[in-house]
């Protein structure tokens, strides 16, 4: 039997099948522990029980051995004090009438110690028939265990985890009353009784939610449901400001269990069909969670364009030209492909890009956008990046950046915002989908190039659903995904992208999608658990992902997925020059409030 | 008859020596593959001392029937 994917997936990472462990030093002195599952890399747990019962059976032909040893030594003990011929009565090595002839007694006695010694030396301690009997045992029982691990049969788990559980059901059981009060205590009561993981401060997301909830005040729904939706938008604007796993298990808790109990509702406000990515989907085969998204999506953007204005366009302007791609924003135009882009090259106006190092591993990736996120000032837009690597054979590829949520409003002019979140986690046209495929398009990125796509938190749900859309891969040669800290659970990868999802225990953003990760040979999922890594910062900072994974020990799972990286971004390849591309990203209005 | 017991228990060495692979399961790598594959070549380097103490015990044994055969009492 060969361990891989399962149709069936516990939520908890460790008890997921397929999954094994590895643990290693941060350079603070700390330590990080991981579950690894999926990935090409199976584990034959027959033939590992195989070897198992062949050691089993090889310390039980040992056991035999000394058993027959010891009745050696037993035999040679008695011989002394037996006739060696046929004599009358008892013979003794110091019987005083006896007479002896040939060897004395007493040579006969050192030549039994002798022989005992050395049969003592066969049957135990070091080197002996003993010891192998035990050592064949304990690696039998360790293969065995191994084995287990790889089928998890084992349902071991760690210590964290056992808190993880616990306080996941103490949440659930504090959390569920005042919400079904609700009507009476009011919103601004409930959020005094989530979580301490922030304050309300920022003024955006507070005139968002204000918006929001006028809006959901008309609706016709009931009063704990408006709230509940509130609540739901409140802890995923919350959720990267989770510090510890307790706090991301209640999050991820109430979420859930919020989703499940509004399911019914919302479903019937929605339409039959809705646009998931470039396809019309039937609402019914969406999570409960994709179809809450939806629907609180539908009443974001109203909200938004309240606010700002009616949309009409996305401006994708790659820095240093004069000449913005424009595309039509809305769920008619998916990822932009509807309407005509040209390449920057045919207008003449790509500027000449700048040299840069090409990122060599996950961490080099994270830290490379988080950087990019850091020096982009100019909040009234959002940012994305292309690497563009020439090889020395005239191949070209390309590594796409996208990071995470810059703006917590609904609708305003950064699309790297809210609104998209609520959308991308719907799987509903975004206008970061847009602005990806789009600026590749502008970048000339060719239909042969391989692409490799990278995202953080709301990045890794756009680049994980760049990477899967069928219209999108008639276009592009989408090879590599790697998603951080993003929820991703939903997204159908086809088998030819080679994915790797990073997730840290303590982050609740992950799980706003209220669902695992999907187990199959291209795609692994590492869970992090950096509660004794001593890393400082909330554990959703793209930094303190990049800071984890440093040091982590080479894994078969992630070969597949290293192979590809480096052959996308030629990082260690001689000859190869990696350029890069940095597009800014905008809403533009038709009527601007 | 007691050399024959280590005959017979010297046996039982090789069947379970038969049974030992040289390596780990091929479908198996990583870090703990490899110390298992490690821990097998331990346990053949084991099994290979016992080699000179069946030798040694043989040779005691052989030694101590011949003393005890050159022994003999005459009441």
């Amino acid at each position: 039997m060969t361990e891989q994917a399962s149709p069936e997936i516990d939520p908890d990472p460790f008890a997921r099948p397929h999954a094994h462990r590895l643990s290693w030093s941060t350079a603070s002195g700390g330590t990080i522990q991981a579950a690894v599952f999926g990935g090409d890399y199976t584990v034959d747990t027959d033939a590992l029980m195989s070897l198992a019962d062949s050691l089993t059976v090889a310390a039980n032909y040992v056991l035999r051995a000394r058993d027959l040893v010891v009745t050696a030594r037993k035999k040679i003990r008695h011989a002394a004090n037996e006739p060696n011929i046929g004599m009358p009565g008892f013979w003794g090595i110091f019987p005083p009438f006896n007479t002896f002839i040939g060897a004395s007694p007493t040579q006969l006695l050192i030549e039994q110690n002798e022989a005992i010694s050395a049969l003592n030396e066969l049957s135990d301690g070091m080197g002996s028939l003993g010891q192998i009997v035990e050592y064949l045992q304990d690696l039998a029982a360790d293969v065995r265990r191994a084995a287990q691990v790889y089928g998890q049969a084992n349902t071991e788990v760690f210590d964290v985890w056992e808190d993880f559980r616990q306080q996941t059901y103490q949440a659930l059981f504090t959390l569920s009353a005042p919400v079904v009060k609700v009507g009476f205590w009011g919103f601004s009561k409930i959020i005094t009784k989530l979580p301490k993981i922030g304050d309300f401060s920022d003024s955006t997301a507070a005139d968002a939610f204000n918006d929001l909830q006028i809006m959901l005040a008309d609706t016709d729904l009931e009063a704990w449901a408006c709230s509940d939706l509130l609540v739901l938008v409140w802890l995923a604007w919350q959720a990267g400001r989770a510090e510890t796993a307790s706090v991301a298990a209640q999050v991820e808790t109430y979420l859930a269990h919020t989703a499940a109990r509004l399911d019914p509702v919302i479903s019937r406000k929605l339409p039959q069909q809705i646009p998931i990515g470039s396809r019309l989907v039937d609402t019914a085969s969406l999570t409960p969670m994709q179809r809450i998204s939806a629907y609180l999506a539908t009443i974001s953007a109203q909200a938004g364009s309240d606010l700002y204005g009616r949309e009409r366009a996305l401006a994708v302007n790659l820095r240093g030209s004069k000449r913005p791609t424009l595309v039509p924003s809305g769920a008619d135009n998916p990822f932009g492909l509807r309407s005509a882009v040209f390449p920057l090259t045919f207008w003449g106006a790509l500027p000449r890009a700048p040299k840069v190092r090409a990122p060599a591993s996950a961490s080099a990736v994270i830290r490379y956008s988080d950087q990019l996120k850091q020096t982009d000032t100019d909040l009234s837009s959002g940012v994305i990046a292309l690497l563009r690597t020439d090889h020395a054979d005239g191949t070209r590829s390309w590594l796409v950046l996208v990071p995470g949520t810059t703006d917590w409003g609904m609708g305003n002019s950064n699309p790297q915002d809210m609104l998209t979140n609520l959308q991308a986690v719907a799987g509903m046209p975004t206008d970061m989908n847009n602005a990806v495929v789009t600026a590749m398009r502008a970048a000339g990125v060719g239909e042969s190039d391989p692409v490799a796509l990278y995202g953080h938190s709301q990045g890794a749900i756009t680049a994980a659903q760049v990477a899967s859309d069928p219209e999108v891969l008639n276009k592009f040669n989408v090879q590599s995904l790697l998603t951080v800290g993003g929820p991703v659970a939903a997204v159908a990868l086809p088998s030819s992208v080679s994915a790797l999802h990073i997730e840290n225990m303590s982050d609740s953003v992950p799980a706003l999608d209220a669902a695992p990760n999907p187990v199959t040979p291209n795609r692994v999922t590492v869970a992090l658990n950096t509660t004794k890594s001593g890393l400082k910062g909330f554990p959703h900072g793209s930094l303190v992902y990049a800071q984890a994974l440093d040091g982590m020990p080479s894994d078969p799972a992630l070969k597949t997925w290293n192979k590809t990286l480096l052959e996308i971004t030629g990082a260690h390849e001689s000859g190869a020059v990696t350029t890069e591309l940095i597009f800014d990203v905008e809403r533009l209005y038709a009527d601007k409030k | 008859m007691d050399a024959q017991l280590l005959s017979l228990a010297q046996d039982e060495v090789l069947n379970a020596l038969a049974l030992i692979p040289s390596s780990a399961p091929k479908s198996w790598q990583g870090a703990a593959a490899t110390a298992c594959a490690a821990r097998l070549d331990e346990a053949h380097r084991l099994m290979s001392g016992l080699e000179t103490r069946f030798f040694n015990a043989r040779s005691a044994i052989s030694k101590f029937e011949t003393v005890r055969q050159q022994c003999v009492v005459e009441p």
